[in-house]
């Protein structure tokens, strides 16, 4: 359970760190959905229902920061993602870089996707839909490519692992 | 394995179960707003304080960085005085960042007394987290007389409206914002439209007939029509023209004057005339030294 907490904790952190400086430094379009890099790192290593309850808690986060009026369109959307991740984590060979730069750059694609058909049910933002999607490709780049350094960390300093252990044994230990 | 398939039979439940009350949370607060404004403000309360020191420390490094790069030449120069230079250092970089300050609060004032205007001004101390939603958080709120709608703005131009107000900190949702949209003119030809935000960085300025003739570099500026920005506020210049054969209206992109990730301080109007002293745009760009920033 420790785990979860400091995943929210660290969760709460990139969204004030995406809210605050990110912005002055890189452009829009380039700033990566670090919430998104937390539920797929998740869904990897720790795939259990307090995960999906972990991301779910992220997600509302997120809405609760950023969304106008809205309440869980980014928790469905981290949920979702989740859900997929988990289902594939334990064919994936997580000590590959290319493995986790395609499964972020994917979560992350996908994660907007869903927001945006969810947000499209709610309010009318057809032209924003496809502005937000044009950058998406870039976005989910950068994403992708901060993953691999930030899941290093994230598997030594949360996951207190040594050395290089099997990713399928460490997917399903709860 | 069955452990495996057992577990991933879980997840895969509970996740569906969490989807469906987030869809269900997001019907319920798209109907009801109200509860997604007490969360909001509830995180508010939390996150302010530590908005305001994050980008005060984040201003510190700016300066500091700044007033190294500027005197590195000087300090190769003259090696005897290295240690005072650095001790220099420090207190140079402060004062410029007051000096900037200063300018900023002097023009955004020059507003409020030509234009007859009352406001209050604020520093910018957090910006949207997502890309869906343009909006800036300044650390003025209810106990500094804000209140929801209040037009904000900054020396180059129009910044945005006051959409959610905190005890002490409020939401701006910026000219950029897809959902925004100010009634201006053209102020070459006098010609009405509506600056709505593209949800990017541009805007576009809609409802004018393909028979206007415009060009390429016209100021738009706000009309004053709408009730909530005073008139004759710079919005931003045309930067492309479409007109399309078949199309009753044009398709005009509007490249607002604002620099909106580089905001410090604005200014909300909080109350007074409604219109400018002058038709004319009242703000002249800011004379800052760009390498000194």
């Amino acid at each position: 359970m420790r785990i979860f907490g400091i995943i929210t904790l660290l969760g709460f952190i990139s969204i004030l760190l995406q809210g605050t400086i990110l912005p002055i430094v890189l452009p829009h379009y380039l700033t990566p959905q670090l919430v998104v890099i937390l539920v797929t790192f998740m869904a990897c290593y720790r795939g259990s229902t307090a995960g999906a309850f972990t991301a779910f808690i992220l997600g509302l986060q997120f809405d609760l920061f950023c969304g106008r009026n809205l309440l869980g369109p980014y928790a469905a959307s981290s949920v979702v993602v989740f859900g997929l991740v988990t289902s594939f984590s334990q064919r994936l060979f997580l000590e590959s870089f290319v493995t986790i730069f395609v499964t972020v750059f994917l979560s992350a694609t996908v994660n907007q996707i869903v927001y945006a058909i969810i947000i499209s049910q709610f309010s009318r933002v057809e032209a924003l839909v496809f502005e937000m999607l044009k950058f998406l490709p870039l976005e989910a780049l950068v994403t992708g490519l901060i993953a691999w350094p930030l899941f290093r960390v994230m598997r030594r300093r949360v996951l207190r692992e040594k050395g290089r252990s099997s990713s399928s044994q460490l997917g399903w230990s709860g | 394995m069955p452990v495996a398939s057992n577990n991933t039979v879980r997840v895969a439940g509970a996740s569906f179960f969490l989807f469906c009350f987030a869809l269900f949370l997001s019907s319920y607060s798209a109907k009801k707003p109200a509860i997604a404004q007490v969360g909001k403000k509830l995180v508010a309360e939390v996150t302010t304080p530590i908005q305001e020191l994050t980008i005060s420390v984040q201003q510190g490094i700016t300066g500091t960085w700044d007033g190294y790069v500027a005197l590195t030449g000087v300090k190769v120069e003259n090696d005897q005085l290295k240690g005072r230079l650095s001790a220099l250092e420090g207190e140079n970089s402060r004062l410029l960042e007051f000096e900037h300050e200063n300018h900023r609060l002097k023009q955004l004032l020059g507003i409020l007394e030509n234009a007859d205007l009352k406001g209050v001004t604020a520093s910018v101390i957090g910006h949207n987290p997502s890309n869906w939603v343009q909006s800036i958080t300044i650390d003025r709120g209810q106990e500094h007389g804000i209140t929801h709608g209040m037009p904000v703005i900054e020396s180059q131009g129009v910044v945005g409206q006051v959409i959610t107000v905190h005890r002490r900190s409020s939401e701006v949702l910026l000219v950029t914002d897809h959902a925004s949209g100010v009634d201006a003119i053209v102020q070459r030809t006098r010609t009405r439209g509506v600056v709505e935000g593209s949800g990017g960085r541009l805007c576009s300025l809609r409802y004018v007939v393909k028979e206007e003739e415009l060009k390429i570099g016209d100021r738009i500026i706000t009309s004053g029509l709408d009730g909530v920005f005073p008139k004759g506020l710079l919005i931003g210049i045309i930067s492309r023209l479409d007109t399309n054969r078949g199309a009753m209206f044009q398709n005009i992109e509007v490249n607002p004057e604002v620099e909106f990730s580089r905001l410090e301080d604005v200014l909300v109007i909080t109350g007074g005339n409604t219109e400018l002293a002058k038709d004319e745009p009242q703000i002249e760009k800011p004379k800052l030294k760009q390498g000194s920033k």
